[in-house]
């Protein structure tokens, strides 16, 4: 009982800790953002890795997110006879919700494991202390990019997603179950405004720098040897996904608040 | 040029340093030699400024690096130079970007003169044309020699060596330490090198620092430890284990 209540204790404390690490992790990039010059080359490199490379896997997120809930919400609505409430319903659902949340758990996944492994690694074989030693501040030149980089891809992948789940809930509604598109478009646009869009890449943005901000800690952070890169991966990606799930939480109430 | 204050460090339960003083004139080439464990390694990271100690005070050109915040030593850290103990080369650079690193950092614009130092640098390390290699495509003693040229090409007026010859065969090791020498000499620098590597420390130093139990427990020529009389010293120049020293 004893050993429950400390181990509670223990990771209560790792938590308010790690959040604490993370928010002076975000001061000091945006400290260095102001103090530094920018390095161009590493921000184009890191957008090259992040938003060309994470194009498919995004791409093919949306489209069947986008296709299964057309579907899903077609299979349903028929027997209340909204069958043209299905474009407004995925169109809404993919860029209030779907869009912004699916493609960042994904490029958590994809880049933010990347990141913590690489720093990880830098880290293990003293490729930071190295830096140092050659008079580089590491939050300059390591997360600066990467953090500039993630708010500057998400937004464009989280457009790209949400297109791709709307044309493909389309395709769905029209092809498969051989509904009429007019209705599907009709109700889309009328159903949504630039208050939508807007709460799509908002999301996407502030998801993106969460998910490179925790991914750097994590790695910056790592244990020793190989099985420190390894829970430095694996805490990278689990960590800014449940951020990113909590935070959606909180954005979606603020940003109905400001937006509506 | 640089002096160390009775510098105590604690990592997790282990009392690392224990109160070293050590004073290191301009232009010696100081061995600081001692037992696995000891705290060699630690206390080259202090007088780098890259660890902090928990007390104490780390003195290098009238700096007190123990009171400086990050950015605030970042400036001093351009007038010294580290080879780390497995070379630490930017593993996704090659050995031209690594050597080049420094210089463009200071902003250095002309490629062509970059280019021209890069070589200069990698023929004074015997590595001449290799910079297009990447350091995976190295062996250990070349990957030295990289990091090294990495280190000196800022011509740095303090240069801090790791290890230099860990895991590298003799030949190779007598190469790294003439290595080290030879630029003490060309560059004018001021050489501080852990090793407990003894042929190593009698090539190299001009004097030479033990660290036994945390503290700076004698600091004097090679000829001093070659001939003391001191236990402690004389069994771990000559390599003499006892019973307190079994590992199994």
């Amino acid at each position: 009982m004893f050993d429950l209540v400390r181990q509670a204790g223990e990771q209560g404390i790792a938590f308010v800790r790690g959040c604490g690490e993370v928010l002076l992790l975000f001061l000091d990039t945006l400290r260095s953002l102001t103090r530094y010059r920018l390095r161009g080359h590493l921000v184009a490199e890191q957008l090259y890795f992040i938003g060309v490379k994470s194009v498919t896997v995004v791409a093919v997120t949306g489209i069947f997110t986008g296709a299964v809930f057309a579907a899903q919400i077609q299979f349903q609505f028929k027997y209340m006879g909204l069958n043209s409430g299905t474009g407004p319903v995925v169109t809404l659902a993919m860029f209030r919700e779907l869009g912004p949340v699916l493609c960042s758990l994904m490029v958590a996944g994809r880049v933010g494991s990347a990141m913590a492994a690489e720093l990880a690694t830098m880290k293990i074989s003293e490729q930071i202390d190295a830096l140092r030693a050659l008079a580089v501040y590491p939050t300059e030149y390591l997360v600066v990019p990467r953090v500039l980089a993630m708010a500057i891809a998400m937004p464009i992948l989280t457009a790209l997603c949400i297109f791709m789940g709307v044309v493909a809930g389309y395709f769905v509604f029209t092809q498969i179950i051989g509904q009429d598109g007019t209705y599907y478009a009709h109700y889309s646009s009328v159903y949504t405004d630039q208050n939508d869009v807007a709460m799509g890449l908002i999301k996407g943005f502030f998801f993106g720098i969460i998910v490179a901000l925790i991914s750097c800690h994590r790695g910056l952070a790592s244990g020793q040897g190989a099985a420190g890169v390894g829970h430095a991966t694996t805490d990278a990606v689990v960590v800014s996904s449940l951020a990113v799930l909590v935070a959606n939480f909180f954005f979606t109430y603020l940003l109905n608040a400001f937006l509506e | 040029m640089l002096e160390l204050k009775s510098v105590h460090k604690q990592l997790r339960t282990q009392k690392v340093l224990r109160g070293v003083d050590l004073h290191v004139f301009e232009g010696e080439n100081m061995v600081i030699i001692g037992r696995s464990g000891t705290g060699k390694s630690v206390l080259l990271k202090h007088i780098m400024g890259l660890m902090r100690p928990d007390s104490g005070e780390v003195w290098f050109e009238g700096h007190n690096l123990a009171a400086l915040n990050e950015e605030s030593i970042v400036p001093l850290r351009r007038d010294m130079g580290m080879l780390f103990q497995n070379g630490a080369l930017f593993d996704s650079m090659s050995v031209g970007e690594n050597v080049a690193f420094s210089l463009r950092e200071a902003r250095m614009k002309d490629e062509r003169k970059i280019a021209a130092e890069v070589a200069r640098a990698l023929k004074i390390v015997d590595l001449p044309g290799q910079e297009s290699k990447m350091p995976g495509e190295l062996s250990g003693g070349m990957r030295k020699r990289v990091a090294l040229a990495r280190a000196a090409i800022s011509r740095p007026r303090l240069m801090l060596y790791d290890e230099p010859t860990a895991g590298l065969d003799p030949i190779v090791a007598d190469s790294i330490n003439q290595l080290i020498i030879r630029l003490g000499n060309e560059l004018s620098m001021t050489n501080i090198v852990v090793t407990h590597d003894m042929v190593s420390a009698y090539d190299i130093a001009d004097r030479i620092t033990m660290l036994h139990e945390g503290k700076a427990y004698r600091t004097g020529a090679p000829e001093e430890f070659r001939a003391t009389g001191d236990t402690v010293i004389h069994r771990f120049v000559n390599g003499i284990s006892d019973a307190s020293d079994a590992v199994f």
